[in-house]
């Protein structure tokens, strides 16, 4: 499979915060072909590629979960009330075509949208948290056969091709992370790797990190690189919030991040010529290396991001050459890594 | 000839907003050039005008409308980094576009409207409306140039939104407003009628109605029927008296909306017609809404304007639901119509 295939065979599989399963399924199938692999407690991902050598244990991460709804109650006329499962936009979310994973099947549903002339003008508002409900045709009694509460609300799209070398999925954050890190075991199968190598796909980013905490801690990597999404420039954001789509890798710099990963992934970004971009974060670089940094007696972190356009909306958007170079960076740091030049 | 939910299902994937409705047309006539008993014209407004014709003279001419046009989206300018500005055509909900995709022009490219991530929205915006000034297509073009060599200004845009059938005994499509109402009069002209009477797929309705506004001169009748989709409020987070009309009740006739105060003989007439062939109705527990009866009633020397809609929810989004039994019901109601109106 080309990256590009991965891509959507990652995609192609639901997997909301805490119910990865299927996604899982789908990973493990790619991973397999890298090393042994494994579920953890918390349904990570775990694939062991090489043990811990020369003292250095690289762990790379990137989250399988992605956002959704989840059902919290069902109303008198039928009316699923859904609560974000991760970050939903809600200033985009009225009016989306839904697949309720409900207890026999699959069941097709819209987000109500309460009609414009029912709320006056300058009054009409995005709906608030606990405002989101879904229409799946169903009355109460009907609907109680088929949805139980805490199933999952997937908020569908298309995945496509788009312009010259973008694809759009609802799944792309993070498994666009999840296919760098297929990419760079593919750049690696074979080789004598200098070090161990251990790849994670965790679960529970979306909702606030356990997955990638837990698999850290039994990994105890000596160091570790995120695959993450970031934001890609659009019109409405400036250079310093976003940075360009195609021209390669976020390498991140921050607090929470060992400054000398980041560097090296500079200096190997340069000595491969590997397009690369500079993203600074100020505090928490709200992914999962936050928590991967602090897990067991810590762990040093790098961050290698994709640059995406329309992060958490079913239209999300990235280009594949940026998911191959990050892919190349990743390969590069395993094999000629470690804080020595 | 296709049956009602086959010319729904294909009418709703047809793309064609408020001046653009080409393609809509050439399938509405595709098929009823195989119905018997048609004349058929396309007039300078490109209404579609079938003239049906009966076995007797009616006593009051009859015409039957539905629009073919649907909301959607105009490029009005090509930014420097090859996203496209857009206007809407008719009215739509920003709450409904940001992160939708779209197709834009007439090979259908796919775009997507764009808006800044989530996350970097600041907190106070959450609750507000977006403008649809500040929203984008984004075509996946990386320059002006690269976008131009693909989209012209002016080219029209509509939600990417497949035609599914979902819940117990529901559709839910693109332009079932009001793709449902002509395919609904596509059956009407099927078979043999008692009397003459005169359908006509409105152009432009979105937009104020200019289409059917000339449909109607032309076709000069006594009575006008619009047969619409129109808004069911009763959907969650409403309360009751707020739903105007329900789906599943039947179809909605009409004595006053937004843009007609209809005629009361005629809209008595239509729910005692109904009364006797035990054919579920509702009226609008509301004034809400307007349609092609607005422009219709006035054109002339004045038409005797009727409305019979199908309560829909989500009109003017991605996807709007229809009921099967509505849909059924209105069907029925409609043949009745077509006869009994021209005896009056």
């Amino acid at each position: 499979m080309n990256t590009k295939e991965v891509l959507r065979a990652l995609c192609a599989a639901d997997g909301n915060s805490g119910d990865e399963r299927l996604a899982a399924n789908v990973a493990v199938e790619l991973l397999s072909a890298y090393g042994e692999t494994r579920l953890d407690r918390l349904g990570n991902v775990i694939c062991t590629v090489a043990p811990e050598k020369n003292g250095r244990h690289v762990m790379l991460d990137a989250h399988i979960d992605q956002i959704a709804l989840i059902v919290t109650d069902i109303d008198s006329r039928g009316f699923l009330r859904a609560a974000p499962c991760g970050g939903i936009d809600r200033r985009s979310i009225c009016g989306t075509r839904v697949r309720v994973l409900g207890k026999d099947g699959e069941y097709l549903g819209i987000v109500c949208s309460v009609p414009p002339h029912l709320q006056g003008d300058g009054e009409q508002k995005n709906p608030k948290r606990e405002e989101i409900f879904v229409d799946i045709g169903f009355n109460k009694e009907e609907a109680e056969k088929r949805v139980r509460l805490g199933d999952r609300v997937m908020l569908c799209g298309k995945w496509s091709d788009i312009g010259d070398g973008y694809v759009t999925s609802p799944a792309l954050d993070d498994r666009a992370g999840c296919a760098t890190i297929l990419e760079a075991l593919e750049l690696l199968k074979g080789k004598e790797l200098p070090c161990g190598l251990t790849a994670v796909f965790s679960t529970r980013e979306e909702t606030g990190g356990e997955g990638a905490a837990a698999a850290a801690f039994g990994v105890a990597p000596t160091e570790a690189l995120e695959m993450d999404v970031s934001f890609g420039k659009t019109p409405d954001v400036n250079e310093v919030e976003a940075k360009a789509m195609k021209k390669g890798p976020m390498v991140g710099f921050g607090p929470s991040l060992d400054r000398k990963i980041s560097e090296r992934l500079v200096s190997l970004a340069q000595k491969h010529e590997i397009p690369y971009q500079v993203e600074v974060m100020g505090g928490s670089t709200g992914t999962n290396a936050d928590d991967i940094a602090r897990a067991g007696a810590g762990v040093r972190c790098g961050m290698l991001s994709i640059p995406q356009q329309y992060m958490h909306t079913v239209i999300e958007k990235i280009a594949v050459e940026d998911v191959k170079n990050v892919g190349r960076l990743i390969a590069a740091y395993v094999t000629e890594g470690g804080d020595a030049e | 000839m296709k049956t009602l939910l086959e010319n729904i299902e294909t009418l709703s994937t047809a793309r064609g907003t408020s001046g653009d409705e080409g393609a809509v047309r050439e399938l509405i006539y595709g098929d009823v050039r195989n119905f018997p008993d048609c004349e058929i014209k396309t007039d300078n407004a490109g209404n579609l005008i079938v003239k049906k014709l009966g076995k007797k003279e009616p006593k009051s001419k009859l015409m039957f409308s539905a629009h073919m046009d649907e909301i959607g989206f105009i490029i009005t300018n090509i930014d420097e980094g090859g996203f496209l500005r857009f206007a809407a055509v008719g009215s739509i909900d920003t709450r409904v576009a940001i992160g939708k995709r779209v197709l834009v022009g007439d090979s259908g490219i796919p775009g997507l409207i764009g808006s800044k991530a989530i996350h970097l929205v600041e907190k106070d915006e959450f609750d507000k409306l977006a403008d649809l000034d500040d929203l984008y297509i984004d075509i996946g073009a990386d320059s002006k140039a690269e976008a131009e060599k693909l989209v012209r200004l002016g080219d029209r845009a509509v939600f990417d939104s497949d035609f599914a059938a979902f819940g117990d005994g529901l559709i839910m499509g693109r332009a079932l407003d009001d793709r449902a109402g002509c395919a609904l009069l596509m059956e009407l002209l099927k078979g043999e009628a008692e009397y003459g009477f005169t359908v006509c797929f409105t152009t432009r309705e979105e937009i104020g109605g200019n289409g059917a506004c000339a449909a109607a001169f032309g076709a000069d009748p006594d009575i006008a029927v619009v047969v619409e989709a129109t808004t069911a409020g009763d959907v969650a987070n409403v309360p009751g008296d707020k739903f105007v009309c329900e789906q599943g009740l039947g179809p909605v006739v009409s004595f006053m909306d937004k843009g007609t105060v209809y005629d009361m003989d005629l809209y008595r007439k239509i729910t005692d017609l109904a009364a006797e062939k035990n054919i579920p109705v509702q009226t609008k527990h509301g004034i809400c809404g307007s349609n092609d009866a607005s422009a219709i009633h006035k054109t002339r020397a004045g038409i005797r304007p009727a409305a019979v809609s199908l309560p829909a929810r989500y009109i003017h989004s991605p996807a709007a639901s229809v009921r099967l039994s509505d849909l059924e019901n209105t069907l029925a109601l409609l043949k009745i119509l077509s006869r009994e109106l021209c005896e009056l």
